[in-house]
């Protein structure tokens, strides 16, 4: 295999790390605002932390090995669909953070409603519902989506 | 064409997200979760099967990569995943079970990863 295959390979599956983290992250974060126990939500919502892991390192194993190929392959960092896809990579991370700090202060109030009783509050279905925190979260997948787009179709490469 | 590469991937990646769910969820014993995500994977797989032989036929490709990427996806996802779902469901009663539903998630997930690495290395 040449350099550029296996550079191809390991960038592949730092984008699969990447965007298949952040599905699992939602799809628990969903379910978490389903449930009405505080015990469950937290417990929900505490799963999220090794797929929050899976995405930091697939966004990382992305970048290494992409910096490496747009060397190889004789690409330009000025490059249309390669500069567009570095900021879009950035929105998505900063995105997801801002985003998982929210989840993170949600789940800080459901452990500690369910250690005064497990009732739920206004307060936690608030926190659960916030839009806000909810348009964070679907902006970081469309803009890791938009990469994906950016990365098959390379526009004016 | 472009449209077919990317849904197969997009699907591709929906898979692997959906297998991640499971086996973190198998770590904390939520089975119901784990077969929900197990059943979304087996679906995810079948499309994304369908949508890989639809490309390699719209663009004639016969190599060896990609006989082993089915080997991978059809053995390994396919029927690994319907393995995962049998244990989730048996994991609510049967203790051996439960010892089995993690670790057969974690290797559902390397094995989506080796599928997509060597779908895109495409070694010859």
């Amino acid at each position: 295999m040449t350099t550029v295959q296996w550079l191809i390979g390991f960038h592949v599956v730092g984008a699969f790390l990447f965007v298949s983290g952040a599905v699992a992250v939602g799809a628990l974060h969903t379910l978490a605002t389903r449930r009405e126990k505080p015990s469950e939500v937290a417990s929900l919502l505490s799963l999220t932390r090794p797929a929050v892991a899976v995405v930091g390192a697939g966004a990382l194993l992305t970048l290494g090995p992409g910096a490496w190929l747009v060397h190889e392959e004789g690409w330009s960092w000025a490059d249309g669909w390669i500069s567009a896809a570095l900021v879009l990579w950035i929105v998505s991370v900063v995105l997801g953070g801002i985003g998982g700090r929210s989840a993170r202060h949600t789940r800080y109030l459901a452990e500690r409603l369910a250690a005064e009783g497990d009732r739920s509050s206004d307060e936690l279905h608030r926190a659960l519902a916030d839009p806000t925190a909810r348009a964070l979260n679907y902006g970081s997948f469309l803009a890791v989506v938009a990469v994906l787009a950016l990365m098959i179709w390379k526009p004016g490469a | 064409m472009s449209w077919l590469v990317f849904l197969h991937v997009l699907v591709a990646m929906l898979v692997v997200g959906g297998l991640i769910t499971a086996a973190v969820t198998a770590l904390f014993a939520r089975w119901d979760i784990v077969r929900a995500s197990a059943a979304l994977a087996i679906a995810g797989t079948i499309v994304a099967i369908g949508l890989g032989e639809w490309l390699a036929s719209d663009e004639d490709v016969d190599a060896d990569w990609l006989d082993a990427s089915r080997l991978l996806t059809v053995f390994g996802l396919l029927l690994g995943g319907c393995a995962l779902a049998l244990l989730a469901g048996l994991a609510r009663t049967r203790p051996w079970a439960q010892r089995l539903v993690a670790p057969t998630a974690a290797v559902l997930v390397l094995i989506g990863l080796a599928t997509a690495f060597v779908m895109s290395a495409k070694p010859s």
